[in-house]
C-alpha cells in the first residue's frame, strides 16, 4: 500500500532534517497510529504521502505509484483515493452536511454540473451512505458550523469516506475534541477501517488513544522512527526512548487503555 | 544578607520596557515629520482663518438665496424650468437606475477579476497582473470617465451608467480579492485532497466563506455609486445632478436647494436600508 524509502523533507535551511525515514512499510488493511512529541514530525509523514510536503530525497510509493516520479494526473488519481481528516475539520461552516459530504465526490464528478450543485445519482448514493454510516442522517440539513466539535470530525470523516478511500490519513483527528468525543470518534474510524477494508493511517497525541485503537504503532522522535510494533510492544522504557524523558505521567501502562480491541 | 539579594535582584533586572530610548527616538521622528508633511500642505493650499471668519455675510447672503426651497408645483412662464419638485421622482427614478446598472455590471467583470486576484488562488503572475489592471481602473477619476462615455456615446444616463461599472470595478475586485485571501484555507486543502478542480474549489471552499462579505461590499458600493451618480449630472449625465446644475446656471437657487435636499433624503434611505440588509447578512 505504501511503502516509503530513504525519505527525507527539511524544512527552510535547518541543519536537521524534519523527517528522515529509511524503510517504512505499510500493508492494505493496517491500522496504524503514528505518535512522538510535538514537532517530530507526525504530520509532516502524513502530509508528505498526499504530496503536500516536497521531499529533499527518497522514493514514496502509494497504490503502486511513485509519487515523486509521477505525471500530475497519476498523482491525482491516487490522491483521489486518500482521504485526509484533519484536527480542525475543515469543513465549509456556512454549508449543510449533506453538502460538504458531497464535496468528497468532486474529484469524480463532471465539473460544470456540479458547480451549480448537480451531482448524478451514482455520487448522491455514495455521499448518502457516507452520512448514514457516520451516524448523521438526521441532522444532514443542517449547516456544518452549528454543529459540535465530535459531530463536525464526523462529518468530515463522512467526506473522506465519500472518496471511497484506499487509504484514510487522520492528522491528529481528535487532539480537539474532549476525551468522550475522542473516543467516539475513534471508535468510528476504527469501524469504518474494518467495514470498507481500507488502510487507516493516523496521528495521535495521546500514547493510550494510540494503544487502544491502532494495531500496529510507529514512534517518531526527532523525524526518525524510533519504535515500530504492536501496541503490546510498547512499554514504559519505550515511551521513554520516543518521548525523551523520564516519569511519563500521561503513560501509565496498561491500566490506562480502555476499550482496547 | 538580605541587602545582599535585593542588590542582586536590581542589577539583574531588565529595563521596564525593553529597547524604550530608541522608540522615543521613532516617535519624535514620526511626529516631526508628521507636522512637517501639515504645514506644507497648510501654506500649500493657501489656507486662511481670517478669510474664513470674514466669511459669514457671503455665506449666510448664499444660502439666503436658496431659502426657502422651492415647493411650489405648478410651473409659470417666468421660470425656464419646471417647478423641482415635479421632477423630483424621475431623476430619483435616474439616479437609482444608473446606479443600480452601473453597480450590478461592475460586480459581474469584479466577480471573475476578484477570484483571478487573489493572491492564495492564482499563479504569480496572474494575480499581479489582475491587481495592476484593477488598480489602473481604480486611478481613474469617475468624473473623467464620465466625460469619456459622454464623447463616445452621447448625453445621457448611458455613459453614467458605464463609468459607474468601470469605476466600480477597481474597488470591487480588489476587495473581493482580499476577502478570498482571508479566507480560511483549510477547507480549500481539503477538497484539494478529495480531487477538486480549481473552478470547484471556489465555488465550495472560497465562496461559502466569502459570500456574504460580498454581498455586504456590493450593498456597501452601491451606496458610494449613488452619491456618484449624483455627482455624474455635472458632465451631462442624467439624474439628480444634471437638474441641480441646471438650476443653478439659471441661477434659480431655491429650486437648487430643493433638489439637494432630495438628493440628500435618497442618499440617507439607501443607506439605512443597505445597513439594514447587512445587517440581517451577518
Amino acid at each position: 500500500m505504501v511503502t516509503i524509502e530513504h525519505l527525507e523533507v527539511r524544512y527552510g535551511k535547518n541543519k536537521s532534517p524534519a523527517l528522515a525515514i529509511d524503510s517504512l512499510r505499510i500493508e492494505a488493511g493496517e491500522r496504524v497510529a503514528v505518535i512522538g512529541p510535538s514537532g517530530a514530525g507526525k504530520s509532516t509523514l502524513l502530509r508528505s504521502l498526499k504530496g503536500y510536503v516536497q521531499p529533499v530525497q527518497g522514493k514514496i510509493e502509494i497504490l503502486g505509484c511513485n509519487l515523486l516520479l509521477a505525471s500530475r494526473s497519476q498523482r491525482n488519481r491516487v490522491n483521489r483515493r486518500m482521504g485526509l481528516i484533519y484536527q480542525q475539520f475543515h469543513l465549509a461552516p456556512r454549508m449543510t452536511v449533506w453538502q460538504n459530504v458531497l464535496c468528497g465526490r468532486l474529484g469524480e464528478a463532471r465539473s460544470l454540473p456540479s458547480l451549480f450543485g448537480y451531482f448524478p445519482k451514482r455520487d448522491r448514493r455514495i455521499a448518502w451512505e457516507a452520512v448514514c454510516e457516520v451516524g448523521l442522517a438526521d441532522l444532514a440539513h443542517q449547516r456544518a458550523g452549528t454543529l459540535s466539535g465530535g459531530e463536525q470530525q464526523r462529518v468530515a470523516v463522512a467526506r473522506a469516506l465519500a472518496q471511497r478511500p484506499s487509504l484514510i490519513l487522520a492528522d491528529e483527528p481528535v487532539s480537539s475534541l474532549d476525551p468522550l468525543r475522542a473516543g467516539e470518534v475513534l471508535e468510528l474510524l476504527s469501524e469504518v477501517q474494518t467495514h470498507h477494508d481500507t488502510t487507516l493511517f493516523m496521528s495521535l497525541h495521546q500514547p493510550r488513544l494510540a494503544k487502544a485503537y491502532a494495531k500496529r504503532i510507529i514512534g517518531l522522535r526527532n523525524g526518525r522512527v524510533v519504535f515500530d510494533g504492536p501496541p503490546d510492544a510498547l512499554t514504559t522504557s519505550t515511551m521513554e526512548g520516543i518521548y525523551g524523558g523520564k516519569n511519563l505521567l500521561q503513560f501509565d501502562g496498561d491500566d490506562a487503555v480502555t476499550g482496547s480491541r | 544578607m538580605v541587602e545582599k539579594t535585593s542588590s542582586n535582584s536590581t542589577a539583574t533586572m531588565p529595563s521596564p520596557v525593553p529597547g524604550k530610548g530608541k522608540r522615543l527616538l521613532a516617535q519624535v521622528a514620526f511626529l516631526a515629520a508628521l507636522m512637517a508633511f501639515l504645514g506644507w500642505s497648510w501654506t500649500g493650499t493657501e489656507m486662511n482663518l481670517s478669510e474664513l471668519a470674514n466669511s459669514g455675510p457671503r455665506l449666510s447672503n448664499f444660502l439666503s438665496r436658496m431659502f426657502p426651497p422651492d415647493l411650489t408645483w405648478t410651473p409659470t412662464e417666468a421660470r425656464p424650468f419646471v417647478p423641482p419638485l415635479r421632477l423630483a421622482g424621475e431623476t430619483v427614478a435616474v439616479t437609482l437606475q444608473i446606479s443600480l446598472l452601473g453597480t450590478f455590471l461592475g460586480t459581474l467583470a469584479a466577480f471573475g477579476l476578484g477570484f483571478l486576484a487573489a493572491e492564495n488562488l492564482t499563479p504569480r503572475w496572474v494575480h499581479h497582473s489582475v491587481k495592476t489592471f484593477l488598480a489602473l481602473l481604480r486611478s481613474i477619476p469617475v468624473l473623467v470617465l464620465a466625460l469619456l462615455f459622454v464623447a463616445a456615446v452621447g448625453l445621457g444616463p448611458f455613459p453614467g451608467v458605464l463609468a459607474i461599472a468601470i469605476h466600480s470595478i477597481g474597488m470591487l475586485g480588489k476587495l473581493f480579492a482580499e476577502q478570498c485571501e482571508s479566507a480560511e484555507w483549510g477547507v480549500w486543502e481539503a477538497l484539494d485532497s478529495a480531487g477538486a478542480g480549481w473552478l470547484q474549489k471556489i465555488r465550495f471552499a472560497i465562496w461559502p466563506q466569502v459570500a456574504p462579505q460580498f454581498a455586504s461590499l456590493i450593498l456597501f458600493r452601491i451606496d458610494m455609486n449613488i452619491r456618484d451618480s449624483a455627482v455624474l449630472g455635472f458632465v451631462g449625465v442624467g439624474g439628480l445632478g444634471l437638474w441641480i446644475e441646471n438650476y443653478r446656471r439659471a441661477f434659480d437657487y431655491q429650486s437648487v436647494a430643493t433638489m439637494v435636499i432630495v438628493t440628500m433624503l435618497v442618499v440617507l434611505a439607501v443607506e439605512q436600508t443597505s445597513i439594514q440588509i447587512r445587517r440581517r447578512l451577518r
